[in-house]
Parts: structure tokens; sequence; C-alpha cells
């Protein structure tokens, strides 16, 4: 019914080499498509380092998919996903309402630049300019009065 | 400092006031999400997020990176879940 946007990643266990990471991954892609997935991002973000440990683990294959699924898509996927010894962990948003309403919210708004950067050195830098300023208003002056 | 109270504390107390901010310096602070126009923050992108994350692995506030209250907010989470994946630190020494 309704499709929603989700992105789920996945860490696989280290001990698989790449293709029997790959051969994790698939499975759970073939899991995806049985309920209904469809697939916008399915890309390997290869081996990396853990920043901690993970059941003494400290590397791990990550997997990225992006996919609009029906509702009951993701609660059937992640109840296989904590089942999988392969798994260390994974994690899904649904991100469709966010980029939303975050692109919304990047085209309203505009930067505000800061008004003034330094305070010590700014006072007397900002003298200079004002002095050519005020001859140049003077001749103004003469003018007005002429007319 | 409250002991005198002549000339020195009167024109010690309009006269520190601007000292203070004089020597405050200010930094050149603008939201990056708001000038690049980054509508929605990826918590998969740790090269962006590790910006926000100094050594001791907290939150960058905002008085310091300049981030808008509501990149801020999205920011935070978007750290939180790269945590969760292991893919920043929760805690480093």
């Amino acid at each position: 019914m309704s499709q929603r946007l989700y992105d789920m990643v996945l860490l696989v266990t280290p001990e698989k080499d790449e293709q029997g990471a790959a051969a994790v991954v698939d499975e759970f892609r073939k899991l995806l498509l049985e309920n209904g997935a469809q697939f916008q991002k399915d890309e390997s973000m290869g081996r990396r380092r853990l920043a901690f440990t993970i059941k003494k683990k400290n590397e791990a294959t990550y997997h990225n998919f992006l996919f609009n699924a029906p509702a009951g898509c993701v609660k059937e996927v992640e109840r296989k996903l904590g089942l999988s010894e392969n798994v260390l962990r994974y994690l899904t948003v649904r991100v469709d309402e966010e980029m939303r309403h975050g692109q919304k919210v990047a085209k309203r708004t505009k930067p505000r630049l800061p008004r003034r950067v330094e305070g010590a050195g700014e006072p007397s830098a900002f003298v200079p300019p004002a002095a050519p300023a005020a001859p140049a208003a003077e001749p103004g002056e003469p003018a007005r009065d002429e007319k | 400092m409250s002991s005198s109270h002549g000339s020195s504390g009167g024109s010690g107390g309009p006269a520190r006031r601007p000292a203070k901010k004089k020597f405050f310096v200010r930094r050149k602070r603008v939201c990056k999400f708001t000038v690049e126009k980054i509508g929605y923050i990826d918590f998969k992108d740790v090269k962006l997020l590790s910006q926000f994350v100094p050594e001791r692995a907290k939150i960058l506030p905002r008085r310091i990176s300049g981030t808008s209250a509501f990149y801020q907010r999205k920011l935070a989470t978007a750290i939180k879940r790269a945590r969760y994946l292991a893919l920043l630190p929760y805690v480093s020494d």
C-alpha cells in the first residue's frame, strides 16, 4: 500500500570473507525483495574498522540498502536480521519524511552571515574608509543647494 | 576589586565591560548546512559528521560550530545513529 523509503545498514561479521559477506547480504536482499522492497541503492560500504568492539570484533563489512517498501516489510526483515548470527548489528531508518522536510527547509532558509567578524581590530580599521566618504558627501550637499 | 570606591572604581566599571568585549575574539561562524544547502544529513557520511565530533567524541555544541538550531538537531540524531553503527565512537580517550 503505502510505500515508505527506508535506509538500512547492516554489519556483517568479519569472520566471513568477501564472498561469505556477499552471500549473507544476498540472503537479506532476497528477503527484502520477497517482502516487496524496491531498491534505490544497494551498495557495499566495504570492510571498516569499528569505532569500538562489538561482540569482541574490531572489524565488519558494511552494507547499505536504500529501498521503498510497504510498512510491514521492515518488521519481518529485522526479525530475521536479529536471528542471524552473521549480522553484528543493523539499523533501519525511515528517511522519506526527513528528506522531504530537510530539502524544504534547505530551500527556504538563507545563511546568516556574521555581521562583525572581529571585535578588537575592526573599529580602527573602519575609520579610514569613513574619512574618504565624508569629503565625497560634501560636494554632494552644495549641488543640492544649487538646485 | 570591591575595596576601591573612588575614581579608579568608577572608571573601572564602565571601562571593564568594553575591554572584555574587545578581548573576546569572535570567530567567523556560519552554519555549514545552510550554506551548502544540505537538506538531509546522512548518518553514513562519516567524513561530514566527524567534523562535528572533536577528540573527546562529544557532539560539538552549536555555540562553537555556528550550526543553526534546526541542523544541530538533525546533526545530533545523525551522529547518534552513526555511533550505533560503530562508525563514530561513543567515547574516546
